[in-house]
């Protein structure tokens, strides 16, 4: 990315009021040398009169910066360690003799080697370059804005800008596949059903029944032996699915030094997004959280963006866990009547309270439901055990009733838990 | 389970920032807890070792015989800074003890260089000595109040430059040389822990130190010029009352200007 100096945002200008004490010096030297009847203490306080008027000779410095941030790898893969370079230049024509800048390293990601900080003065034209090693987590990450201090050389001017730019690091897991359950629609599509029909995988061998298609008829054995059998075929029908992705408080939880769940649930929902409308499905996108979000199932490519556009922006699926939200029963309430009568439900979430297995409501009211779960418990101290030992017994429960769970570990794939997906287990 | 029995916390992604404002840059950094070696907020190295290297520098103007006393503190502020060092590297107990032995040293010093005074030095010596250790204390130990102990420092320091113009120890020369060298320390170590506070250790700032550390030289140099032409202009055309009168003047009106 190259942030030109359109990009740079003053944030603050201040006086920092550093120079403040250099008075009393001055002052000191005269009283003292008033008092002791000492001339040359008289004039030592020239000396601190000449520093208190250093800030006088420089003026306020008027940042243009440049930054230009270059990745080792832009699609790194989970758990990989990823060079940054960033090139700092300045493009004015005034010399900046104290300039300090702090790099917008992506909120989920933390430094692992180097600083993503640097402290340099620049002439005009001149450049200087930094690096550090970020560690790549699943998900897409957003360089934000790079914040840059500038002081005049006595510092007792500052000036605070934002230096904005556009790096982005997508780390996906390869080839995500979208744990379906049969319910499928009317339109044709890659969800394969297990009614018998007129697709073109096959299915099944049975009886033949008046009324069955002649061409359907297994000649073969029929020459063998003399049974009278038809060929049924998979039919296969278009899902639509609703990705909810749990953003409440709780799914705030993070291993140490990693990305919580709910950034990881957006992650999954991304690639969800991805598979399911590259295999011709409806995707529809919701949210419980402080902020209820929502897309109809769509499949069109504007849909799509709109799509992305939410999960990278929408307020609840913001870095910082939410101060409150509203009930859960209320925004299940509310998801229940926007969701249509063939729309099946996939929720992402960390599982990390009981309060989401309500979603198995959704499940008995007629809508497919199968969940994603990403893994942000640990091991170590008791309490972490306990919360993990917690979620196992939350997995159990929704499998036992019937919803499919796919544990996932952030660097797997995404795949159905039995790798049979798309299949309905009637 | 309830969100207060697990005990792994939500991860926050949003800290304080040292520079104001909240950006994602610093996000990453204050998940700081679990990467403990990017973000080392002690003053930077190479602005505290030469705001302390100032100080030691304005007590060898203003005293005789003092070197012995600075090289034991000199060594001290090494062994402490070593401290610092092996604490940082997790051996805590063991970086305690060699902190120690510095600070010990420490007080050595202010000993070596104050024993044998005659009241008079130990007069004049006295406050430099505790305040070349204040501010070395400050910026190399990782305390809280480097801030504060730095200031104390320096006024220690000027109070002796003071004092010793009062004696009439040394001339004027070295007088306005040791008070514009206690300035240049304070600026030093004030920019040294601001650096540390805002980039840290880890970041790479050698090259904006040096050049602060160069105008301030220079506008130190200048003061002390144009202290020389003061005196020079006292000596011939203005009677000293006058030029008390004046510059007291020009103090005030500076004063005034920055309200």
């Amino acid at each position: 990315m190259t942030g030109t100096t359109d990009d740079v945002e003053i944030v603050d200008v201040r006086r920092t009021h550093r120079w403040r004490g250099v008075l009393a010096v001055a002052l000191g030297a005269v009283g003292i040398g008033v008092l002791f009847r000492r001339p040359s203490l008289l004039l030592v306080a020239t000396v601190g009169v000449v520093f208190a008027a250093y800030p006088w000779l420089s003026s306020r410095p008027e940042p243009a910066i440049e930054i230009d941030r270059r990745l080792d790898d832009r699609n790194p893969s989970h758990g990989q360690q990823v060079g940054v370079t960033t090139t700092v230049r300045n493009v004015g024509d005034r010399r900046l003799f104290d300039l300090r800048l702090v790099d917008g390293v992506p909120a989920a990601l933390s430094v692992v080697d180097g600083s993503p900080r640097h402290g340099t003065a620049l002439g005009p034209g001149e450049s200087a370059t930094f690096s550090y090693r970020i560690a790549a987590r699943q998900g897409r990450h957003d360089f934000g804005a790079a914040t840059a201090v500038v002081r005049d050389p006595s510092g007792a001017h500052e000036v605070e800008a934002r230096i904005a730019g556009d790096t982005v690091l997508r780390c996906t897991s390869g080839d995500a596949e979208a744990p379906l359950r049969g319910q499928p629609t009317d339109a044709v599509g890659e969800l394969a059903v297990d009614r018998g029909g007129t697709g073109i995988e096959f299915s099944r061998v049975r009886a033949y029944q008046r009324g069955d298609p002649v061409r359907r008829i297994d000649w073969r054995r029929y020459a063998r032996s003399g049974d009278l059998t038809t060929i049924q075929f998979r039919e296969e029908r278009m899902a639509s699915v609703v990705v909810l992705v749990d953003a409440r408080e709780s799914a705030y939880r993070a291993r140490d030094g990693e990305p919580h769940g709910a950034a990881y649930s957006v992650a999954v929902a991304r690639e969800l997004l991805d598979d399911l409308l590259e295999t011709r499905n409806r995707f529809g996108l919701a949210a419980v959280g402080r902020e209820s979000c929502w897309a109809a199932p769509g499949a069109s490519g504007r849909h799509r963006e709109e799509c992305e556009r939410l999960l990278d922006s929408h307020v609840a699926f913001a870095a910082s866990p939410p101060e409150s939200c509203p009930p859960l029963d209320e925004q299940l309430a509310t998801l229940r009547a926007r969701l249509g009568d063939q729309d099946q439900v996939l929720l992402c979430s960390p599982l990390c309270d009981d309060g989401i297995a309500a979603a198995r409501r959704l499940d008995a009211a007629g809508h497919a439901v199968s969940v994603v779960s990403v893994d942000v418990t640990a091991g170590g101290t008791p309490g972490t055990r306990l919360a993990a030992l917690e979620r196992d017994a939350r997995v159990r429960r929704l499998r036992n009733a019937g919803v499919p769970v796919v544990d996932w570990q952030p660097g797997d794939p995404i795949a159905p838990a039995d790798g049979a997906s798309g299949v309905v287990r009637s | 389970m309830t969100a207060s029995t697990a005990a792994d916390r939500p991860s926050d992604a949003e800290g304080p920032t040292e520079l104001g404002g909240s950006g994602p840059g610093r996000a990453s950094e204050s998940v700081g807890e679990l990467e403990p070696t990017t973000l080392d907020d002690d003053p930077t190295v190479v602005s505290a070792a030469l705001s302390i290297a100032v100080a030691m520098g304005t007590m060898l103007v203003i005293g005789d015989g003092v070197l012995p006393g600075l090289a034991v503190a000199a060594v001290g502020l090494a062994v402490v800074a070593g401290g610092r060092e092996v604490r940082g590297r997790g051996h805590r107990h063991t970086g305690r003890g060699v902190v120690a032995v510095g600070g010990i040293c420490l007080l050595a010093a202010v000993w070596v260089t104050l024993g044998g005074a005659t009241p008079g030095q130990l007069v004049r010596l006295l406050p430099g000595a505790v305040g070349v250790v204040a501010l070395g204390w400050g910026l190399v130990s990782g305390s809280d109040h480097v801030r504060g102990l730095l200031v104390a420092g320096a006024a220690g320091v000027l109070l002796s430059v003071f004092v010793t113009g009062t004696f009439r120890a040394v001339g004027f020369g070295s007088l306005a040389v040791a008070t514009a060298g206690t300035v240049v320390a304070w600026d030093l170590g004030a920019r040294a822990t601001e650096l540390g506070a805002q980039l840290g250790r880890g970041a790479e700032t050698r090259r904006v130190e040096l050049v602060a550390a160069g105008t301030t030289a220079a506008v130190a140099a200048l003061a002390v010029l144009v202290a020389h032409v003061v005196r020079g202009l006292s000596t011939s055309a203005l009677s000293r009352e006058s030029l008390v009168v004046s510059f007291l003047a020009l103090v005030l009106l500076l004063a005034a200007l920055r309200r």
